[in-house]
C-alpha cells in the first residue's frame, strides 16, 4: 500500500515536472498608465479586483500572440473613430488615436486567426484613459465565422442577460492599463468574437488591443 | 422684390432651416442633465396647489417653470412619472431659434453683418447644444438680444411714438432677463460701461428725449419681473427675495476653473474623440470685426482700405460695433474673474462675439479688389460653417452625453437608462419590493430622482446611514460606496453603473431580490 502511495506521488511529481518543463510564463507588453480626468476610488465586492500588474499565467512553450496583424470584422460596418485593424496592431497606448470606437449598445468585434488553433489566454484592452466598466463582456471561440455552431463561451459577465446571450457568472471589472487577461485552457477555434454593451461612461464600445495567445496549428 | 431682398430672404430661410435641423430632432434622446432633472422637480412642485415659490439661494429665476407650466398643462401631466423631457426642451429650442431670427433685426445697425451673425448663431456648437437643454441660459440669451436691439432702436428713434413702442419691448425683455437669472446683472453692468466708453455720459438733450421712455421701460421691467417672481402676486415677499438673492445665492462646489478657462473652452481647438472641436474660426472673425470697429478714416486713408480690398466703415455701425466689443470684453472679464465656471454661462457673451463675427465677415465682402478674393472668402466662410454644423451634429447626437464632448458639462451617462431598466426588472421579478424604499446614499445624486420615478418610495440620504441597512436596493454615490458596502455586509450583490461623467453609482441589491431576479431570467 505504501509502495503504491509513493509511486503515485512520484508519478504526479514527474507529470507536473514534465508539464512545467513544457510551459512558460506568459509575457506581454503592458502600456504605461494614461489617465485623464479624476479617477473615482471605488471597490465593489462583486467586481474583480483591479490588476496593478500582470498576473503570472503559464502557457505551453511555443505560445504566441496569434491575433497580431490578423483581420478584424465587427457588427458595426462603419466605425466612426479609428480602424478595426487597431485591435490587432500591437499598439496599446491609452490616448486618442489608439482605440477604435464601435457603434453604441450591444456590438461585437471578431478576429480571424486564419487557422484553427489551441488558445490559452485572451488579453483585452478596451479603454484605459478612464476608470470605467464595460457591460456584458462576452468572449466566444468558434470555427464557425457566423458563430452558429461549435461556440465556446470563455468569458461572460452579463449578469442580467441584457445582451440576450445568457446570463454569465464572471465578474465585471474596471478597465486599466494592465488590461483583462482571460485564461482559456486550450480551447480550439479559428475565430474569436468579443461582445460588449456600452460602459459606465457612455453607450459606446471601444477596443485598443486584443491579444489571443495560443499555439499555432502545425 | 429686388434681387437683394430675395438674397436676404434666402439667407433668413437658410439660417432658420439649419438652426431648426440642428436643434429640433431627437430632443428626448439625451439623458437628462442633473440641472434639467432639478428643473423638472421644480416644475412638478409648481404645478401643485402652492404654485411656484422662488428660492433665493438656488435654482435661478421663475421664468423657466412658469413657461413650462403651459406645456405641462397642454400635455395633461399630473403625476411626475408622466413628465417627458422632449416637450420641455422645446422651450430652449424656441428661444434659440428666435435668437437666430432676432440677429437679423440688427441689420439697421450692423448692415449685412447681421445676416452673417445669424448664420453663425445657427451653427455655433455651444449655442446649439444648450438650445437643446432645458436650462435657463438660452432664454437669457434670447431676452438679452431682445433687450439690446430694443434699447438701441428706441434710443435712435426720432419718432416719439416709436421710442415708446421700443421702450415697451425693451422693458419686457429686461423684465424677462431679470426673471431668468441673476447673471443678467453682469450684462447690464457690461452694457452700461460699454455705453459710457463709446458715447460718454448722455447729454442733457438726450436725457430729456429718452428719460421718460427709459423710466417707463425700467418700470415695466421691474413690474414684469416682480409679477413672475411672486407667481403673479401669490407670494409678494418673493419680490424682495429676488433682490436678496443677488447677495445670498449659493453656488455649488466643484465648478471652479482658472481665469482663461472659458476662452479656452470656446475658442481653443481641442482634439477629442477623433475630431477637432472648437469655435476658433468665430473667434478669429470676431477679431476682424473688432479691427473694423476701430480702423476708420481717421486711422487710415480711404486708399488704404481699397488697397486691402475692403470698404470704408460706416461710422454709426462702427460705434455700435465698438460698444459690442467693449461689452464682450466686460462680459468675459466678469465671467473669467468669477471662479465658478460652466459652459452655459458663455451663451450671452458668445452672442456678443457672434454679432462681432458678423460685422467682421461683412467687411470682408465689401468693395473687393478682385472677384476671386470674394470667392475665396466665401469658400472659407462656408467651410467654417459646415465644420461648425458638423461639430453640432456630433455634439448633439453621437456624443451628446459623452465626456469627450467639450460642450457637454458633467453629462449624464447613457448608462443611467440601463440602471433604470435593471432596477425595474429586479422589482418586476420581486413585486413585494415596490412597497419597500429604495435608498440613495450620497450628495449630488441628480438626476437619479428622474430615473427612479417608478419607485415612489425612493429616499435620499446625504451620507451613509445605518437606517438603509437591510433595504432591498441601495444606490451609493462614489464618495459613500465603500462605507455603505462595509455597513451592508455580505448579503448584497453589487454592480457599477454610470450616473454622470466620471461619477459611477454602486448598486447594491439584496441577495434574495437578486436571486429572485436571476430566477426570472431562467
Amino acid at each position: 500500500m505504501k509502495k503504491i502511495a509513493v509511486s503515485s506521488v512520484m508519478i504526479v511529481a514527474i507529470a507536473i515536472t514534465a508539464w512545467a518543463a513544457d510551459t512558460i510564463e506568459l509575457k506581454t507588453d503592458i502600456p504605461p498608465v494614461y489617465l485623464e480626468g479624476t479617477p473615482v476610488p471605488i471597490k465593489v465586492a462583486n467586481m474583480a479586483p483591479e490588476l496593478t500588474k500582470p498576473p503570472v499565467l503559464n502557457v505551453p512553450v511555443g505560445t504566441v500572440n496569434l491575433a497580431k496583424g490578423k483581420p478584424v470584422t465587427a457588427s458595426d460596418d462603419f466605425v466612426i473613430i479609428g480602424e478595426l485593424s487597431f485591435i490587432t496592431d500591437g499598439e496599446k497606448e491609452g490616448g486618442e488615436g489608439y482605440y477604435v470606437e464601435v457603434a453604441p449598445k450591444l456590438q461585437w468585434v471578431q478576429i480571424d486567426l486564419e487557422q484553427s488553433s489551441e488558445i490559452h489566454v485572451i488579453w483585452i484592452w478596451h479603454y484605459h484613459s478612464q476608470k470605467r466598466v464595460y457591460h456584458d463582456v462576452l468572449v466566444q471561440i468558434s470555427d464557425d465565422p457566423e458563430f452558429k455552431t461549435g461556440v465556446t463561451t470563455v468569458f461572460n459577465n452579463d449578469y442580467d442577460n441584457s445582451a440576450g446571450l445568457g446570463a454569465g457568472k464572471d465578474q465585471p471589472y474596471v478597465e486599466n492599463n494592465v488590461g483583462k487577461p482571460i485564461p482559456v485552457n486550450g480551447v480550439r477555434g479559428r475565430y474569436v468574437r468579443l461582445y460588449s454593451n456600452g460602459n459606465t461612461s457612455n453607450n459606446m464600445n471601444h477596443y485598443i488591443e486584443v491579444e489571443v495567445f495560443g499555439v499555432p496549428a502545425s | 422684390m429686388t434681387a437683394n431682398h430675395r438674397v436676404g430672404w434666402a439667407v433668413v430661410l437658410v439660417a432658420l432651416g439649419v438652426a431648426a435641423a440642428l436643434r429640433l430632432p431627437r430632443l428626448d434622446e439625451r439623458p437628462l442633465h442633473a440641472d434639467e432633472a432639478v428643473n423638472t422637480m421644480i416644475l412638478y412642485r409648481s404645478m401643485g396647489a402652492d404654485g411656484y415659490r422662488f428660492n433665493p439661494t438656488h435654482y435661478h429665476g421663475p421664468i423657466q417653470p412658469i413657461l413650462a407650466r403651459v406645456i405641462a398643462r397642454a400635455e395633461g401631466w399630473s403625476e411626475y412619472i408622466e413628465y417627458r423631457i422632449g416637450p420641455l426642451r422645446a422651450i430652449p429650442v424656441a428661444a434659440g431659434m428666435l435668437s437666430v431670427l432676432l440677429l437679423f433685426a440688427f441689420r439697421p445697425v450692423l448692415g449685412r453683418g447681421a445676416c452673417f451673425a445669424a448664420l453663425g448663431a445657427a451653427v455655433s456648437p455651444l449655442l446649439v447644444y444648450y438650445s437643446r437643454m432645458w436650462i435657463h441660459e438660452t432664454l437669457l440669451g434670447f431676452s438679452a438680444l431682445s433687450a439690446l436691439i430694443a434699447l438701441w432702436r428706441g434710443a435712435e428713434s426720432r419718432s416719439r411714438g416709436r421710442r415708446y413702442a421700443w421702450a415697451i419691448i425693451a422693458g419686457m425683455a429686461v423684465g424677462l432677463m431679470l426673471a431668468t437669472k441673476a447673471t443678467a446683472c453682469i450684462t447690464f453692468a457690461a452694457w452700461t460701461l460699454a455705453f459710457v466708453l463709446v458715447w460718454g455720459v448722455p447729454a442733457k438733450n438726450d436725457i430729456r428725449r429718452l428719460g421718460v421712455p427709459a423710466l417707463a421701460a425700467g418700470a415695466l421691467a421691474l413690474a414684469l419681473a416682480a409679477a413672475l417672481y411672486t407667481d403673479f402676486l401669490r407670494y409678494p415677499a418673493a419680490a424682495m427675495e429676488a433682490v436678496r438673492s443677488l447677495f445670498i445665492y449659493e453656488k455649488g462646489a466643484g465648478h471652479e476653473y482658472p481665469f482663461f478657462h472659458h476662452i479656452w473652452l470656446i475658442f481653443a481647438p481641442k482634439f477629442r474623440a477623433g475630431y477637432v472641436w472648437g469655435e476658433t474660426a468665430l473667434g478669429l472673425l470676431a477679431l476682424v470685426g473688432v479691427a473694423r470697429a476701430w480702423i476708420g478714416a481717421k486711422q487710415a486713408p480711404a486708399q488704404a482700405f481699397q488697397a486691402i480690398g475692403v470698404g470704408e466703415p460706416d461710422e454709426e455701425q462702427q460705434r455700435f460695433a465698438r460698444f459690442l466689443a467693449w461689452a464682450t470684453l466686460f462680459h468675459w472679464l466678469a465671467y473669467s474673474l468669477i471662479a465658478y465656471k460652466t459652459p452655459w454661462l458663455m451663451i450671452v457673451p458668445l452672442l456678443h462675439v457672434i454679432l462681432l463675427t458678423g460685422y467682421g465677415a461683412a467687411w470682408l465682402f465689401e468693395k473687393p479688389a478682385r472677384r476671386w478674393v470674394n470667392i475665396f472668402i466665401a469658400v472659407v466662410l462656408i467651410a467654417m460653417w459646415v465644420n461648425m454644423a458638423l461639430q453640432c451634429y456630433r455634439a448633439c447626437f453621437r456624443y451628446a452625453a459623452d465626456g469627450r464632448n467639450p460642450y457637454a458639462y458633467s453629462p449624464t451617462s447613457t448608462d443611467v437608462e440601463e440602471l433604470e431598466k435593471l432596477l425595474i426588472a429586479v422589482a418586476d421579478a420581486n413585486p413585494e419590493l415596490r412597497d419597500e424604499p429604495v435608498a440613495v446614499v450620497g450628495r449630488e445624486f441628480w438626476p437619479l430622482p428622474w430615473y427612479l420615478r417608478t419607485f415612489p418610495r425612493a429616499g435620499y440620504w446625504p451620507e451613509m446611514d445605518h437606517g438603509v441597512k437591510g433595504l432591498p436596493i441601495v444606490l451609493a454615490l462614489p464618495w459613500e460606496s465603500e462605507r455603505v458596502e462595509a455597513m451592508l455586509g455580505d448579503g448584497y450583490f453589487s454592480v457599477w453603473r454610470g450616473l454622470r461623467h466620471e461619477v459611477p453609482v454602486t448598486v447594491f441589491i439584496r441577495h434574495d431580490a437578486w436571486q429572485g431576479f436571476q430566477r426570472s431570467l431562467e
